[in-house]
């Protein structure tokens, strides 16, 4: 059934190849469909089926290369959530991209994308695995740059950064492969787990080969620029996705390898250094997801640009869901997985109400918009509900995860880390808040007099979104049952949870009579507000100039919005700690440069030097592996 | 069942918005005697707010309405969850600190919303000040919940308020002084008294969020501050001063805020960075160093 359906999936997006340009919202409701298909067949398969299948590709000198599809819990958790966003993202893709004189190829690549999303999450083995892990940085490579200037630059930090982690990966992999002579997770991670204690060594260099990819797939520190570059510069539409789901996929695989092999040496921590209880490499992994979390929010405060401060709120977030999963508690894993799909809420839901706004004034820089509340008040409250969630404020689903990471770091005693998480948190409020302001509110600048709301079928995932939002905040058992089958499936404690009252080892809450005492405030208030004396509705610039004429003096709009360099003086402050991380990797790409310009002297641009050049090494490794 | 509660949420907030009024009563005429002038009487609050709930309002948008609403349900919502002496709204949630300290920013957000929405640029410089601030603050008093959460066992107030019956010698206060100290110190922050009233600033910025409000907004502001009062100084008092009966507990409230105001009456305005620089040096290491003792000790 898995086979079948990316088979299908890759029929399909050949199909949609040969949709005339005049009819190009065909081929993205195609792509909706099959998104919805797969959600469809991910729902109905259901979490808890030993569903297995194979597809024999091809096997050559042993090497059985084979694609083996399994149903994991984690796994299909992992493919339910980022196919329902993929599905709400395709939506608001048919009408963005109906007039738009994009590559039919684009569509093509988001095929591939999606195709291999569910291939990814699904895969039993590690050749699978690595074979969509391939597909998505390719494909996602073309769409990100659809042919523009100004994101091709962008697009090359993607790239460059995705090809170290897959080399790493494959090494990792290949490593593994020798010890066990087969690709399966499950046996790899056994032997991952014995080669710890057998050769330390060993195990050391796959783990950190492992763990560099995740660092560059997460944007962890010191790697977490290139979302800010990637991010910004992708299509709209695709900026949610990127941000959203594409950089969930280290975070999978990290929990695959690392979460069993973590637990078991807090279980059994002979010959190992522990620290707090946990291994000092899980503790270290922790402590980067922290600074991390710090070092993104202060560039987030700093950024002018929407869909920059929103890429780096993603990389402070993944710092958070770090940070909570390695601590190791059943609280704090739980929270990290609960966060990840609450993050991916949540920012799908920031970056498609961004890319409403660009859509109708074509603008990102903060201090030009203003006033957008308005004239669009779905997309505002789309992007109200999503900060409130984001900062993790109650009723809504973002705090019920940050809540758990607090009482996974508190209950396991990491004084520092929550203190850490606390700081970012706060952060992340003050520069949410300032997105909220300078493009919603305070004034409309007048040549956006007459934007409009975007159109309904680009609504529609909008209003998908605020319900999942509301929801899961008022109802989390139902993401926290799926999580705790996952948490079964590794060993761990579950959640204590009935109905809606979630219990720590410190405290416990009730979502739903958190929501009952936020709105019953809210009526509380809103009967102040009824039994005060009617307002009146004046316009802003009336009484700035005392009821005369605002052309007299000059003043316009756009005068009035306070939105460049918001927390100028505070930005100030840490001028002296400012380092350029953007700097040092162009330093590198520089000497890089160098060194190939080097080779190219060399080669003096004959085509025959380089074929001669190419036959030696070609010979020289058929010597090698006859001499192995 | 559902009366019960409703009951006891008019309970716990009524008694937040009428005690944070008379305090702000008797802090007037506190400063007013530092001073050595006249204030006016104590229920002086009271008249001023049913003033302004019967005039004429001014409002530049819906979203300004619903932003200042917003704001005055997001602190009543958190008094909500404070133990008030031993009156509980949740019997099952007795003060639960995370969710207080994350609750509290909603009433910030609504109030920041609705001011931002009015269009005049001396509210968001001076919602920007006081986010700003509040970066600052937060540090110490985080440390500070930190400490208590991890003596505690819990992040209950409930369980950190019995912890500390019995007698004066089991308060928090004598326990964890320095740490107290770092609290009281981000307390005079949280209420945004001198030396940390930048976002106010009535001299630079004409009272910076409230530039834009009359009427009723306004009276909404008066409002949410006096739960404010009410809501912080209730949090110190459960977390340091061992809570107590209810008048032992408004009595403990009362002498916080009076000694916030004896330290805000004698003091100029700090620039905001500076004074987000002094919450992380001075406060935070008292705090600090509070905890690294503790942790030792452990």
């Amino acid at each position: 059934m898995i086979i079948g359906l990316l088979f299908y999936g890759i029929i399909l997006s050949f199909l949609a190849l040969f949709v005339r340009k005049k009819y190009n919202f065909l081929r993205w409701i195609i792509f909706s469909f099959y998104i919805f298909l797969t959600l469809f067949l991910t729902i109905t398969i259901g979490k808890d089926s030993t569903y297995f299948e194979t597809f024999n590709l091809i096997s050559i000198l042993n090497f059985d290369l084979s694609l083996n599809f399994r149903i994991t819990p984690l796994g299909w958790l992992f493919t339910l959530f980022t196919t329902l966003l993929l599905f709400l993202t395709s939506i608001f893709s048919i009408v963005k991209n109906k007039n738009e004189d994009a590559e039919r190829l684009i569509n093509f690549f988001w095929f591939i994308l999606i195709i291999s999303n569910t291939g990814l999450f699904l895969a039993d083995d590690l050749f699978t695995l690595f074979i969509f892990w391939e597909l998505i940085g390719i494909s996602s490579y073309f769409v990100i740059s659809p042919g523009w200037v100004s994101s091709f630059r962008a697009v090359n930090y993607y790239f460059i950064f995705s090809i170290i982690c897959s080399f790493f990966m494959f090494s990792g992999i290949m490593i593994l492969y020798e010890g066990t002579g087969t690709f399966s997770i499950q046996k790899n991670v056994l032997y991952f787990i014995s080669l710890f204690e057998n050769s330390p060594l060993n195990a050391i260099f796959v783990a950190i080969s492992l763990i560099i990819g995740f660092f560059v797939k997460s944007a962890l520190f010191p790697f977490h620029i290139w979302p800010a570059q990637a991010h910004a510069k992708a299509p709209d539409d695709f900026s949610s996705v990127l941000s959203g789901i594409i950089i969930k996929y280290g975070l999978y695989r990290t929990i695959l390898f690392f979460i069993p092999l973590f637990l078991f040496i807090k279980e059994y921590p002979v010959n190992h250094i522990m620290v707090n209880n946990i291994p000092l490499f899980s503790h270290i992994l922790a402590w980067s997801g922290a600074i991390t979390s710090i070092i993104a929010t202060f560039l987030a405060i700093e950024s002018n640009d929407m869909k920059k401060l929103a890429a780096y709120s993603t990389v402070a977030n993944m710092g958070y869901i770090t940070t909570a999963l390695f601590s190791l508690s059943s609280f704090g894993i739980a929270g990290a997985i609960f966060h990840t799909i609450n993050h991916a809420i949540f920012k799908t839901a920031i970056f498609l109400s961004i890319a409403a706004v660009k859509y109708r004034t074509h603008e990102t820089q903060m201090h030009k918009l203003g006033g957008m509340a308005y004239k669009m008040p779905v997309t505002f409250l789309t992007f109200l509900l999503a900060i409130i969630s984001a900062a993790g404020i109650p009723p809504l689903n973002g705090y019920v995860s940050k809540w758990m990471i607090y009482q996974g770091l508190l209950s396991s005693k990491f004084p520092f880390l929550t203190l850490a998480i606390f700081l970012s948190s706060t952060g992340a409020f003050m520069y949410l808040f300032r997105a909220l302001h300078s493009i919603f509110l305070g004034q409309l600048p007048e040549k956006f007099d007459n934007v409009k709301e975007v159109p309904f079928l680009m609504q529609i995932p909008m209003y998908i979104l605020m319900f999942l939002m509301v929801s899961i905040g008022i109802f989390p058992q139902f993401v926290i049952n799926l999580i705790n089958s996952v948490l079964t499936s590794y060993n761990i404690s579950n959640i204590n949870i009935k109905n809606s009252m979630i219990f720590s080892p410190l405290s416990g809450i009730d979502s739903v009579k958190v929501f009952l005492a936020f709105t019953g405030s809210f009526i509380l208030a809103f009967i102040l507000y009824l039994i005060g004396k009617p307002r009146k509705h004046v316009q802003p610039l009336d009484t700035y100039t005392a009821g005369q004429d605002p052309a007299d003096f000059n003043l316009t709009r756009e005068l009035y919005h306070f939105a460049y360099k918001f927390y100028g003086p505070f930005e100030h402050m840490f001028d002296s700690f400012r380092t350029d991380t953007k700097e040092f990797y162009d330093s590198i790409e520089r000497k890089i440069n160098e060194i190939g310009g080097y080779f190219r002297d060399f080669q003096s641009g004959s085509i025959r030097g380089t074929i001669y050049t190419f036959m030696l090494s070609f010979v020289l490794i058929i010597i090698y592996w006859w001499l192995l | 069942m559902m009366n019960n509660y409703i009951v006891r949420f008019l309970i716990g907030s009524l008694t937040s918005i009428i005690l944070g009024l008379l305090y702000m009563g008797i802090g007037r005429k506190f400063i007013a005697r530092i001073r050595r002038c006249y204030a006016g009487p104590f229920y002086q609050s009271f008249i001023d707010v049913i003033k302004l709930f019967s005039k004429h309002s001014i409002s530049h948008h819906w979203i300004m309405d619903f932003g200042i609403m917003m704001g005055f349900s997001g602190i009543i919502a958190t008094v909500i969850f404070l133990p008030i002496g031993n009156f509980y709204v949740f019997p099952d949630m007795k003060g639960n600190l995370i969710i207080i300290m994350y609750f509290m920013t909603i009433g910030y957000l609504g109030m920041a919303m609705g001011v931002s929405a009015s269009g005049n640029p001396n509210s968001p410089i001076g919602i920007g000040r006081a986010l700003a601030l509040m970066i600052g603050y937060e540090i110490p008093f985080a440390l500070a919940v930190i400490l208590l959460i991890f003596a505690n066992g819990s992040s209950l107030l409930y369980n950190i308020i019995q912890t500390q019956q019995g007698s004066i010698y089991n308060w928090n206060l004598l326990k964890y002084p320095f740490a107290f100290i770092g609290t009281i110190i981000a307390l005079q922050g949280m209420l945004g008294e001198q030396p940390f009233d930048a976002m106010i600033a009535p001299a630079e910025i004409a009272s910076g969020p409230m530039v834009e409000l009359s009427g009723k907004f306004l009276g909404f502001g008066f409002l949410q501050h006096a739960s404010q009062i009410f809501l912080e100084t209730g949090i110190i008092t459960a977390m340091f001063l061992g809570g107590g009966t209810i008048i032992g507990f408004f009595t403990k409230q009362l002498f916080l805020y009076l000694l916030t105001l004896s330290i805000a009456s004698v003091f100029p305005r700090f620039r905001f960075e500076d004074g987000v620089k002094f919450f992380w040096t001075i406060p935070t290491s008292f705090v600090l160093f509070q905890l690294i003792l503790f942790l030792i000790k452990r």
